[in-house]
């Protein structure tokens, strides 16, 4: 079964590296009060999730990120974003804000990505504060950890930043 | 003693599992939660022991696609619909399925569902190797 969409009927979006265009999908607005319902649904599950945005335009967690907020970009195609964006893997521990988490499902599957917003270091432990939109839901600010479990585990960790190694924790 | 079609349908229809099914930014981590999740597995089942429970899924699904109070916005039962769509698909006669993927491609702004019977609809297309 092919479950990739049809790139033919798409807008896209150009990659930085100008090699690549990526499909977006043409999903229809959600309801504010829908939005806010299903916040409500999430708070009641993590306590520490902050309401970020109930915007009912459409776009998701890529879109988010790459694309200004202004498409729904599906997340099958975030390792070639990441790639012709020019973005690296960093180690957790290297992390600041600005950096990307990647997210994975069981399956060992992208499954969600978001905007790391604060990185305090606490000893030899971190609190990552994140922003990301939730699907077709809100946007959420939230611990690394503490996002709704169909979204996966945060796994992979990415940077444009050129000379990261030598940047100070 | 077995849970009930009313009983399933309840759960499906909540906000909490819409809620859940809502955070997915790819059709392919949808299908894949849809394959693992607990409450879809038991209504596949169910219909699978109970075959006569295809028709009365199909009717539920038609009412759903029915009730949207704003069709300027997405379909408020997108993920009921998609995962009755999908149970349909996999346990009843093709052309339950069939007739279900046509009514959703017939309804405006559905999201997941649309993208499922678009595929419901391929397959049957495609002609089998003997």
């Amino acid at each position: 079964m092919v479950l990739l969409s049809d790139p033919s009927r798409k807008k896209t979006i150009r990659t930085r590296s100008g090699t690549r265009e990526i499909p977006c999908e043409d999903v229809p607005a959600s309801t504010i009060e829908k939005l806010q319902i299903d916040a409500q649904v999430f708070q009641s599950q993590i306590p520490d999730l902050i309401l970020r945005s109930v915007d009912p335009y459409p776009y998701n967690c890529v879109g988010m990120i790459f694309a200004s907020r202004r498409a729904w970009i599906e997340i099958d195609y975030i390792y070639e974003l990441l790639r012709a964006d020019n973005y690296k893997l960093v180690p957790r521990e290297r992390v600041i804000a600005g950096d990307l988490v990647l997210y994975k499902n069981q399956r060992d599957e992208p499954s969600h990505i978001g905007l790391i917003i604060a990185v305090d270091q606490l000893g030899a432990s971190q609190n990552i504060k994140v922003i990301s939109k939730w699907g077709l839901d809100a946007e959420f600010i939230h611990f690394i950890d503490k996002v709704n479990s169909n979204l996966g585990k945060p796994t992979e960790f990415y940077t444009d930043r050129e000379h990261h190694a030598h940047i100070p924790i | 003693m077995h849970t009930s079609l009313s009983d399933l349908t309840t759960v499906i229809e909540s906000i909490e599992f819409g809620a859940n099914l809502r955070v997915f930014s790819g059709f392919n981590s949808f299908y894949g939660a849809l394959r693992e999740n607990h409450t879809i597995n038991q209504l596949q089942q169910l219909l699978a022991d109970y075959p006569a429970e295809n028709e009365q899924l199909l009717l539920r699904l038609k009412t759903l696609l029915a009730q949207n109070d704003e069709p300027r916005y997405a379909h408020p039962h997108d993920v009921p619909i998609a995962s009755y769509l999908f149970v349909l698909s996999n346990v009843s006669h093709n052309e339950l399925a069939i007739e279900a993927a046509k009514k959703v491609l017939a309804t405006a702004n559905l999201i997941w569902a649309k993208r499922l019977a678009e595929i419901v609809l391929a397959e049957q297309t495609v002609p089998h190797e003997s």
